[in-house]
């Protein structure tokens, strides 16, 4: 079975959902959140953080600019930064703007199409959420999210393996530059 | 069966009612990536007739590597940082303007259907155009109403 209808069939079971553009914008780039991801979206009205990243979310489906950065916690202010080990193909986005930043988890199935399995606010905690922030990088909710995002892989995606590579180009078919410390 | 994600400022911004702080800050950040994404078009344009970033941070007084971090998220852009970045991009300048955000059809499609596995396939039908016969015949057919 194709990555694509693999992924179909997980939205049609409600496993995973997909990010609409803003009506009027264009859909050039699939994102899919798993259920308890796309469950916080509901509090988007009263949650100004939680907005600020379906905007963001959003302006990357629409096919907005990115920057992708390749070395680990190095990312500085780019939108994807790859975690270590890098072979294992999870990635964060940083939605860094305003404090506390969120970090999005999960991996890229195919060119332009990111599956986002779990979230974290980055130094401190959100109100009215019960996940703790990720703090440095050798923290234990960074190997959790980690952790998570895996087992969710190999629990409804094992046989595709995610996309690793070191070019923009092995991740987006445009708009997209390299980003973070080493550029 | 809704397979997408909730689009939850659309309902308020859809009413008369006064908006959330969730959808002002909603608002806030559409627009931060829109300029950031124009930007972003014009680097590339600049890029591709010879402008290097390292050209661009010593036009604009910036130090390379901050430039770089400048240039990877909105996060922090002031109206200044605007100015100078297309200043020193393409000696341009930003000039306002605006489109009405609801009941836009342009670019309107759906994220889902990306997940079909041929999504070329999909072919819409070729939109009818009157021929010079089929106009013929309604003008006829106008005459013979009016006679």
């Amino acid at each position: 079975m194709s990555i694509k209808r693999e992924l179909k069939q997980l939205v049609d079971q409600e496993v995973l959902w997909c990010v609409e553009p803003f009506p009027g914008d264009p859909a050039t780039r699939a994102v899919l959140l798993s259920s308890s991801l796309n469950s916080i979206f509901h509090r988007a009205a009263k949650e100004s953080r939680i907005a600020r990243l379906q905007a963001d979310l959003q302006n990357i489906v629409a096919g907005g600019e990115v920057t992708l950065s390749f070395t680990p916690f190095k990312h500085l202010s780019a939108t994807f930064g790859v975690l270590e080990p890098a072979g294992e193909g999870t990635w964060e986005i940083r939605s860094r703007h305003p404090s506390p930043g969120l970090r999005v988890f999960g991996r890229f199935a195919e060119v332009d199409t990111f599956v986002a399995i779990d979230w974290a606010p980055r130094s401190k905690p959100l109100e009215g959420f019960d996940k703790k922030p990720l703090l440095g990088r050798k923290s234990l909710e960074y190997q959790f999210a980690q952790i998570e995002v895996d087992q969710f892989w190999n629990k409804h995606l094992a046989k595709q393996s995610p996309i690793y590579g070191e070019r923009c180009s092995d991740y987006f078919t445009d708009k997209c530059s390299a980003g973070g410390a080493e550029q | 069966v809704t397979t997408s994600q909730t689009n939850a400022p659309l309902g308020e911004l859809n009413s008369d009612g006064p908006l959330s702080a969730g959808t002002r800050a909603y608002l806030g950040a559409r627009a931060r990536n829109s300029i950031f994404n124009f930007v972003h078009e014009k680097l590339r344009d600049a890029k591709a007739r010879g402008l290097t970033q390292a050209a661009l941070a010593e036009r604009i007084g910036k130090d390379p590597g901050r430039l770089s971090n400048t240039l990877s998220s909105p996060g922090n852009w002031t109206i200044d940082t605007i100015a100078e970045l297309l200043f020193g991009i393409s000696q341009s300048e930003l000039v306002p303007t605006d489109r009405p955000l609801l009941g836009r059809r342009e670019g309107n499609s759906r994220a889902i259907d990306l997940l079909d596995d041929k999504p070329d396939k999909i072919v819409s039908p070729p939109k009818r155009e009157e021929t010079r016969g089929s106009a013929n015949v309604a003008k006829i057919r106008d005459l013979e109403r009016v006679l």
